[in-house]
This record gives structure tokens, sequence and C-alpha cells, in this order.
């Protein structure tokens, strides 16, 4: 009874130990992450596309 | 005068969102529509967003659905027993289909949609709370989203909430399929969340774990939770993570370069045992001249309204009745011809629906309670139902008996064409030369007897000089 017990509360604690876990919560601080990576290479990309332009239409 | 007669019918799977549920009203006298009942904070929200002007072109363009606010007077006249404070009104969709249904195309067609909508609502201070791809749905080929209560209004330093969402209901499976070659209807029809950044880390060799979008949204996620879970177990205190700000420029970057990694993904698979049949199959020209003749001489006797193509491969037949019929969902296992077909009756004005389905595993009841998703006969209704040259397989692949395979096409309660490929067909031959089950019981005089059981034979056409017979069936 108690070896039967004993392997009730090791099958059962680990899975209650992660259930109380969200992972999904780190998300915000990829997206923080990633995002500020990202935001500098649109930036650049914005301001090279811009340029580009601006040189188009004077060359016009 | 008559009274009309409306009956309301909880969709079975919206219970999810707390800010509402949706109902589809039918009325005695008209075409279905949809009734989301929705709780104040989201009304206020709703009708906001019904005045912006991104959303209405965006409504105009068919990418959203169109969506009014409707009179709550109207529920309290139709004596109907709905107790939200506020309700909206959106168009009918006439088949739901889901994303483990889909070809590779359909998903990333709707992954690229929903990318779109995040974009322009983040550029108008709008954002998308949820990122599933069960809110989009296809109307003529073209994706178009149904949830409009999904949009709600971008609060300073909010971030992209649902990004994980979207990774393991879009990205994931998408890059499993072009990077691994592996189908990802599998893994999104048995896990309803979607796939885990874990299963593809895990599958991705040292050399793809260079590809496109993989160290960002692969690695990076996979180690970040592998973190969490290692430091927040058994009573270790959950670290606050919602106080990290986000400016809009950054979330605009990060779902630009999302549409850039996702507009690339392409399935390389174009080998299959099925999509290029239609060119290969041993048909001879007149033979599908009479098999065409057949279908389309059933198809123009009587108005069908739903038709069911089972085996449909790229869509040959269902094309050649399309123009017979109400609308059309042509089906077959095999994910590359249904994604060839996708492609092609995109750009085209259609009533031709593709959906991957194989018939001894038709798409079932799932979900919390078996009741969230719904199984395909309980989505459509066909009145005719198409078998041409599936038998074969049904019983000699797949070892289910004819009997049994025609007493399910009687639980439809249409019309059916079967197509019986005998013995001495040379597909049936290549299908029994290795096998040591013979099947004897498959035959043309079994066919038929176990047909009679269930139906009556409205028409018969011999082809391939009587290797194979067409019937037309009705039930009894």
């Amino acid at each position: 009874m108690n070896n039967s017990l004993l392997l009730c509360l090791i099958l059962i604690i680990p899975i209650n130990a992660y259930a109380y876990i969200d992972p999904g919560s780190g998300s915000a601080l990829i997206t923080a992450i990633l995002g500020f990576f990202a935001a500098i290479i649109y930036s650049f990309k914005k301001f090279f596309y811009n340029l580009k332009d601006k040189f188009k239409s004077k060359s016009k | 005068m008559k009274k009309i007669e409306n009956t309301y019918t909880l969709d079975s799977g919206s219970f999810r969102d707390p800010s509402g549920q949706v109902y589809i009203k039918k009325a005695s006298n008209g075409n279905p529509t949809i009734i989301r009942g929705i709780n104040t904070e989201t009304y206020q929200q709703q009708k906001e967003l019904l005045a912006c002007n991104f959303f209405q072109e965006l409504v105009k363009k068919n990418k959203i659905v169109a969506t009014t606010i409707y009179d709550k007077n109207k529920i309290i006249e139709e004596n109907v027993n709905l107790n939200w404070s506020f309700y909206l009104q959106h168009d009918y969709i006439n088949f739901i289909s889901y994303p483990y249904e889909w070809s590779f195309y359909q998903l990333k067609d709707a992954a690229l949609l929903h990318l779109e909508l995040l974009k322009t609502s983040l550029e108008n201070d709008w954002i998308l709370k949820d990122s599933t791809p069960y809110n989009v749905q296809f109307i003529n080929n073209k994706p178009i989203f149904i949830d409009t209560p999904s949009f709600i209004k971008w609060e300073k330093d909010e971030g992209w909430d649902s990004y994980r969402q979207f990774c393991m209901m879009f990205l994931y499976p998408l890059m499993l399929r072009a990077y691994l070659d592996l189908d990802f209807r599998l893994f999104l029809r048995s896990n309803l969340d979607g796939i885990d950044a874990e299963v593809l880390y895990k599958s991705l060799s040292l050399r793809k774990l260079l590809k496109k979008g993989v160290l960002s949204h692969v690695i990076l996620p996979y180690f970040m939770e592998r973190t969490i879970l290692k430091k927040e177990r058994d009573t270790a205190p959950a670290k606050e993570r919602t106080k990290i700000k986000h400016s809009r420029i950054s979330i605009i970057a990060l779902v630009d370069s999302m549409i850039n990694i996702v507009s690339k993904l392409n399935s390389k698979s174009n080998i299959s045992a099925w999509a290029d049949y239609d060119h290969i199959n041993t048909y001879e020209q007149d033979d599908n001249k009479i098999k065409k003749n057949f279908i389309n001489q059933v198809t123009s006797s009587k108005s069908y309204n739903t038709v069911w193509d089972f085996g449909a491969n790229t869509g040959l037949f269902s094309e050649h009745i399309s123009k017979n019929v109400g609308e059309i969902l042509a089906m077959d296992s095999d994910s590359i011809a249904i994604g060839k077909m996708y492609n092609r009756l995109k750009k085209q004005d259609t009533n031709i629906f593709p959906l991957i389905q194989k018939i001894e595993n038709i798409s079932p009841n799932q979900g919390f309670n078996s009741n969230e998703r719904l199984r395909l006969e309980f989505r459509s209704s066909p009145d005719l139902v198409m078998c041409l040259a599936v038998i074969h397989h049904i019983r000699i692949s797949s070892n289910i008996p004819c009997e049994i395979f025609l007493k399910y096409l009687r639980t439809l309660e249409s019309d059916i064409i079967i197509e019986f490929v005998d013995r001495d067909d040379d597909m049936v031959i290549k299908l029994l030369a290795n096998k040591k089950e013979q099947y004897n019981d498959y035959n043309i005089k079994s066919f038929e007897s176990s047909v009679l059981k269930f139906f009556s034979i409205k028409g018969r056409q011999p082809v391939k000089k009587g290797l194979r017979q067409l019937y037309h069936l009705s039930p009894k």
C-alpha cells in the first residue's frame, strides 16, 4: 500500500510541478528582443528606400 | 401571413473567448446568418472598429467577413432566450474547414492574411489578440478573417501577446513542411493548440538550424521556455514578465520580418502518388470522355446543391461538373494533389473547395467534450457523393469491405456516383500483385448485391471495355 502510494506521488509530483508553469510567459521577453533587432533593420530599410527614392526623383 | 420562425444554434466551438459566443441563425424564410452575442466592453470596441476606415477597406476587399451591429430589440422580438448585452451580425460562410484539412499553401495564405491584418491594425492603433488559423476561412479559395472581436485597441507599451500562438499554429507547421518535408496536419489534428518549438528544434539537423527564421523563432523560444520550466518548477514563484514595454515600431518590424519569412517558405515536395495522376492514369481519351459524359448527365438531370468528390485528386472531374451544381468539396488524402488544385483554383472564380480528407479516416469530432471541432458530416450535408475509382483502394489497400463502405455512404442520405474497378483492371492487378490475401469477395456480383441492400440503381455505364462500371445510385 505504502509503495503504491509512493509510486502515485512520484507520478503526480512532476506533473503538478509543470502544470503551474506558463512557458509562454517568456514570449513577452522574446518579442522584446526580436522586436528590438527587427526595428533596427526595419528603420534602416525605410531610411535606405527613402534615400533611394530621393535620388531617383532628383535624377528625373 | 405565415409567421417567420428563427432558430438560433450555438456554435459548439466558440466558448473559449470570454468576450462572446457565436450562434447560427436560421430563418424559415431566408438564408442563415451568424449572430454573435458580446459583452459591453467588446461592444464598445467593436462599434469603434466598425467605424474605422482601415477595417471597412479590408471588408470591401473580402479580407474580413462583413459585420454589422445587430439590433438587440430584434432578439427580444424574436423571443429567443439569449442574454448577451449586445449582438453582432456576420455574413454566413457555407462551409467551415479546419487547418488540419488544408494543404501547405492554404495554411500559408491564411498565415499571410493574418499577418497583413495584424500589421494594418497596428498602423491604426489596433492589434489582434489571437493568432489562430481557426479564425480564417476560405471563400472562393481566398482566405477571409471571421473573428472580429479578435481586434482590440492597442494600448501603449503593449506587445504581440499572441506571438507564441502564431508560431505554434502557423509558423512551425509551415516550417515542418518547408524544411523537413513532413506533413503538419498529423500534428495539428492531434494537438489543436499547435506544434511546440521543442518538436521543431529536436527534428531539425544542425545544418537546418541555420535556415531562415529558425534561430530567432525556434531556437530562442525553445531555450527560453526550457529555462522558465527549469527555474519555475516546484514551488518557485513565477516571474512577472508582463511589464516589459514594447514600442509600436518594434512590433510592426517583428510582424514585417515574419511576413518576410512566411512568404519565402515553400513546399519542396512535389512528388506524390497522385498529384500527376490525371496526366498519367491508365484511361484512354475515349474512356475519359465516357466518364465525363456520365457525370455530366447525372448532374444536369437534377439540381444538386452540395457535392462531395472523394478521391478528387487534382480536381479534373469536379471541374467538369462545377457548372451544373451549387458547390463542390473536392477531397483527397494526398496533400500535394490538393495543394496543386488549390494553387490552380485560387486564380479562378470557382465553386470548388479543395480539402484534404482520407475517406477511411474522415475528420472526427474532437477538442473539449469532443464537440469543439466537428466531424465533416456535421459541417456539410451532400446531396451527391462521387467516388470515382476509389472502391478498389477502400477494399484492397484499406481492408474495408465494400458492404461496410456502402453502408457508410447510405448514412449520408445522398445520391451517389460510384465507379467499380473490376479484378481484371490493370490497377487492381497491381494492387493485388504482392498480397497474400486476394480479396475474393471483391467482384462485381458481390458489389452489386451489396449496393442493392442500400440503394436503387438509377443508371449505369461500362467504361474501359467493361473493366469498370459507373453507377448512379439513389438511397432506398
